[in-house]
């Protein structure tokens, strides 16, 4: 499956500066290895060993992976998938 | 005719300045703001609040005389330090919402939590670089918890690190300032999460859920003990 990613801007610099790339894969959980083999980094970025990390949210065509099926979530042609990680500045 | 709401400000910097000016033109009836800094040269291009004769001087005293030049009758006060565990719910006990923008996820997840815990509204935001995203959590629907669990134990980019183009927190603070007016209106704007890229010209509004593991919610935390608060609690 051809899925869009979106990039947040604390990972361009995994992306050459894109803001979305794409991607391979039938699940979450695949796309992101497919991310980590032509963007090396972005699995420790997203990942850690108990799945997600827990100040990253990633949405399947807005919808939080979460309240759907985790890392298995199947994905389709066409889809989009969002890099949402906790951003802390403001001041 | 001023409303009987009151609201909470931490931080008097960037993301603050749009909120602090569209609240002085709003019928809120009195704002406190909290902040510990002084206004520095490299802060004036996104802290729209001051300006070059205020390089030196304290962001609270210069955002009240801001703000009181819009509004005179607005009533308004500061404290002068850090949005701290110990004076988080007593502050909050005395206002009907608060508005967020610090620079460190500690604080962050602090004022969410003594706004869950107090049942007041918090409208919440961060950015860095050229993006970032704005929160509105109201008792009894999903909080910050929901959405980032926790304090990332990774070191996380803030402005005075990585920068923030000034635009980003002036749009994104005015994101915040329009939740607190529908606030102000009776609304309940519950789990809306905006994101706004300026790099991309971008901005999207997804939901947040209550997740039924999250510790805020299901109320195993009760209290804002210091060590949950890992950074220092700079506002």
């Amino acid at each position: 499956m051809a899925v869009t990613v979106r990039i947040p801007t604390p990972l361009r610099t995994l992306t050459g500066g894109a803001d979305e790339v794409p991607a391979d894969g039938g699940t979450v959980a695949e796309v992101i290895e497919n991310l980590e083999a032509n963007h090396p980094g972005m699995k420790d970025r997203l990942c850690d060993d108990k799945g997600v990390r827990r100040f990253v949210n990633l949405y399947a065509n807005d919808e939080d992976i979460r309240f759907l099926d985790n890392l298995e979530t199947a994905l389709k042609d066409g889809d989009t998938l969002s890099i949402v990680p906790a951003i802390a500045g403001g001041r | 005719m001023s409303s009987h709401h009151r609201a909470l400000v931490v931080g008097a910097g960037g993301l603050s300045s749009p909120v602090l000016r569209l609240l002085a033109k709003s019928r809120i009836g009195h704002v406190t703001i909290v902040d510990d800094d002084l206004v520095d040269e490299s802060n004036l291009h996104r802290q729209t609040l001051y300006t070059d004769a205020d390089i030196g001087r304290s962001k609270i005293e210069r955002a009240k005389a801001a703000v009181l030049a819009i509004r005179p009758a607005l009533s308004v006060d500061t404290v002068e330090g850090r949005f701290v565990p110990d004076t988080a719910l007593s502050l909050l006990s005395e206002h009907t919402m608060v508005l967020e923008g610090a620079d460190n996820l500690a604080t962050k997840f602090l004022v969410a939590d003594a706004a869950h815990i107090a049942r007041v509204p918090a409208v919440q935001a961060g950015a860095v670089r050229w993006a970032g995203w704005a929160f509105c959590a109201v008792p009894g629907a999903a909080c910050l918890r929901c959405l980032f669990e926790d304090i990332p134990s990774d070191r996380i980019e803030t402005c005075a690190e990585a920068g923030v183009v000034g635009p980003v927190v002036g749009a994104l603070g005015a994101l915040q300032a329009a939740f607190a007016f529908r606030l102000l209106e009776g609304e309940c704007p519950q789990g809306e999460l905006w994101h706004y890229d300026a790099l991309r010209g971008a901005l999207r509004k997804t939901w947040v859920r209550r997740r039924s593991d999250c510790p805020l919610c299901n109320g195993e935390i009760q209290d804002l003990r210091v060590e949950r608060y890992t950074a220092a609690c700079a506002a």
